[in-house]
């Protein structure tokens, strides 16, 4: 039984989101502003913060930074501003998820569920940001590829995923269902093309030439072959 | 100097003034000591009665040289008066006209005379003769007489020459004053031009980040006082800015609560009627996102970055292609240009959006040139009426034929991306293909 905490000014919308994820079985705590979460998560174990970004008083932008500085609880911001550079800004901060008012119940519960999971597998591996290989340079909460230049290389979601798979598991042979899977985050938008596609995609946006930096292994899938280090 | 107790409020045009005046100043004084302190050119002048005295074997004036040098020919035209001095030389010599030569070099225009040399006896005009200069010849000349032998006798000036000489050392003297001068010029310049660069500079910093640093208010009042009102200018800028951006997040939370909870709502609701009410939620918030995207292209300070085009562009029509619209990037060289993006993703969204709506297809090419990167957006549809191309990027402005239609959404998109490519420094015009279909042209500073 997992504790969620909804931070949100709105008391309908928490009235709400806590009637929603009640009925799916979590233990829901409610709290107006920054101050009030303060005092709950003094008492209890919380397992994830559902924070609205837009509150009068502390906003949910410095919530955010405050949790992570204190390796608080994950969060998943809920933004009525919505716009690419506030969802960067929230991912930066350290929210694990960032979702767009309005959204669906399902999606919010899609997400929830996404982060518990993700709490688990991040306890042990930690949570490296910033990676370098072959020159390259890739920000895993800004989305940001940034080639040897130093100039920004944009990269739609599905094929931003492909790289972080590839990227957190290097020079390992990944299959192409590994690939689909490892790339179906909660950050991805749908990914349905098939995975293939999203390689090459990849390959000529990394202007690499055929097998330079992501090698073709026949009948088991791809290999990522430079070296990545923390940056 | 005389300046330095008010130098550092003293108005600009005072100092100009004053620089100014100095420098006329410096250079008059050169001049000035030029002719006091050098001696002038020496010009001798020669009556015909000492010179006629010397070629015919008379005392000689010991300021003239006497050779028995061949003269050479006279090659230009002779002049009046000097065919007359030859004349009277002759004369006085007692022979014809031709076993004279005499050669005169015009003098100087600016000379400093002194009287002719009093060894020939006192300066007598010869009885007839029109004025004086037909009795004296001034500065060089050289006059010949041809002696019965054959041979020549040729009298001339003993010091030759130093007219011309006084005539390039005040030319390099001239030339000195100049360079002289030149420290204060420069000077002078980099003054006016220190303060009007430092504008420059925060101009170009204000156009691409409101919120710079205000410039410092030292210098000279004219100085202050424009720094004073260009950092006013910054600030009212910023508050604008700021007041949008209030302005933008006040439409979003205020619109999109009321819909957050409507869509919550919505789960306890019967199916058929959730399914529809979740349309409309989603064509409401795509509105809504409609208008924040082109408040926040307005207005935003675009957060600036090295970034590839054509990766941008591939991103985009990848998108269309893959919902099954016929878009394609033509092939090309990578452009990278300094810019935001997600605006510039929006902006080729938008440009290929509208050429999938309305024209059913899309074409997109990417290129540069030294001065600039530009993109075009082709599509083969209607193409719109010559009149309304400059109209269709005023806000809310839609043609009849996408009022009408499913697609017709906002109209936004056009007027959004307008202000995104000017934002960058760039612009956006539309115009009809011959052949039919419609091209934007979107240009960026490289």
């Amino acid at each position: 039984m997992a504790d969620i905490l909804i931070v949100d000014d709105d008391p309908q919308i928490r009235a709400l989101l806590a009637n929603s994820l009640g009925n799916h079985g979590y233990a829901i705590h409610t709290a107006s502003g920054g101050r009030e979460m303060d005092r709950i998560l003094a008492h209890v174990a919380i397992d994830l913060i559902l924070l609205d970004v837009m509150m009068p008083g502390e906003d949910g932008l410095s919530i955010c930074r405050r949790l992570a500085a204190a390796g608080g609880p994950p969060v998943i911001m809920l933004s009525a501003l919505g716009d690419e550079q506030d969802r960067i800004l929230g991912l930066e901060l350290g929210a694990g998820h960032y979702l767009r008012k309005p959204c669906s119940p399902r999606e919010i519960l899609a997400h929830v569920r996404a982060a518990l999971r993700q709490r688990q597998t991040q306890a042990v591996t930690g949570r490296q940001q910033r990676f370098l290989f072959a020159g390259w340079r890739i920000d895993l909460a800004s989305h940001e590829l940034l080639d040897p230049a130093g100039v920004i290389v944009d990269l739609t979601d599905g094929e931003f995923a492909v790289l972080r798979a590839f990227v957190e598991r290097p020079r390992r042979v990944l299959t192409r269902e590994a690939l689909l899977e490892a790339s179906r985050g909660p950050d991805s938008e749908s990914f349905d093309r098939a995975i293939d596609v999203q390689v090459s995609r990849l390959r000529r946006k990394l202007k690499a030439q055929n097998d330079e930096i992501i090698r073709t292994i026949r009948n088991e899938g791809y290999l990522f072959t430079p070296q990545v280090r923390a940056a | 100097m005389t300046l330095r107790p008010w130098r550092r409020d003293a108005p600009l045009f005072l100092r100009i003034f004053v620089w100014m005046l100095g420098g006329v100043a410096a250079v008059q004084l050169f001049s000035i000591a030029f002719l006091i302190l050098l001696p002038g050119p020496e010009l001798h002048v020669f009556t015909l009665d000492q010179v006629a005295a010397a070629l015919g074997e008379g005392p000689l004036a010991s300021e003239l040289r006497l050779s028995d040098a061949e003269p050479e020919a006279v090659r230009e035209q002779e002049s009046l008066r000097s065919r007359r001095l030859r004349s009277k030389l002759a004369t006085r010599l007692g022979v014809t006209e031709a076993r004279v030569v005499l050669r005169r070099e015009a003098p100087p225009g600016f000379l400093l005379m002194r009287p002719p040399s009093r060894q020939g006896g006192p300066l007598r005009l010869a009885p007839g003769a029109r004025d004086a200069r037909d009795e004296l010849l001034f500065g060089d000349f050289v006059a010949s007489l041809q002696l019965d032998d054959g041979g020549w006798r040729t009298v001339r000036p003993a010091r030759s020459g130093s007219v011309e000489f006084w005539r390039w050392r005040a030319l390099l003297w001239l030339l000195a004053a100049t360079l002289a001068m030149a420290p204060i010029a420069w000077i002078l310049s980099r003054r006016l031009a220190l303060p009007i660069a430092l504008f420059a500079r925060a101009a170009e910093r204000l156009g691409r980040d409101p919120r710079a640093e205000p410039l410092a208010l030292e210098g000279p009042p004219e100085i202050a006082e424009a720094a004073a009102a260009f950092n006013e200018m910054q600030a009212r800028l910023s508050r604008y800015v700021d007041d949008r951006a209030m302005l933008t997040a006040a439409i979003a939370h205020d619109l999109r609560t009321p819909l957050m909870r409507l869509s919550l709502r919505l789960e306890a609701a019967p199916e058929p009627l959730r399914t529809a009410t979740e349309g409309d939620i989603r064509d409401m918030e795509a509105m809504i996102a409609a208008v924040l995207g082109f408040l926040r292209d307005l207005s935003s300070p675009l957060r600036r970055h090295p970034l590839d085009l054509r990766s941008l562009a591939e991103s985009v029509t990848d998108g269309f292609a893959d919902r099954g619209d016929p878009v394609i990037l033509l092939a090309g060289d990578a452009v990278v240009v300094d810019g935001d993006t997600q605006a510039l993703k929006a902006l080729i969204s938008n440009l290929v959006g509208n050429a999938v709506a309305y024209g059913g297809n899309a074409e997109v090419e990417i290129g540069s040139d030294e001065h600039q990167a530009w993109i075009t957006v082709c599509d083969r549809g209607p193409g719109i009426p010559p009149e309304t191309l400059e109209r269709v990027f005023r806000p809310f402005f839609r043609l009849e034929q996408s009022r009408n239609r499913a697609t017709g959404g906002v109209g936004l998109g056009l007027a959004s991306a307008r202000a995104v490519a000017r934002a960058h420094g760039g612009d956006i015009i539309l115009a009809n293909r011959s052949g039919g279909g419609l091209v934007a042209h979107v240009t960026l500073p490289a």
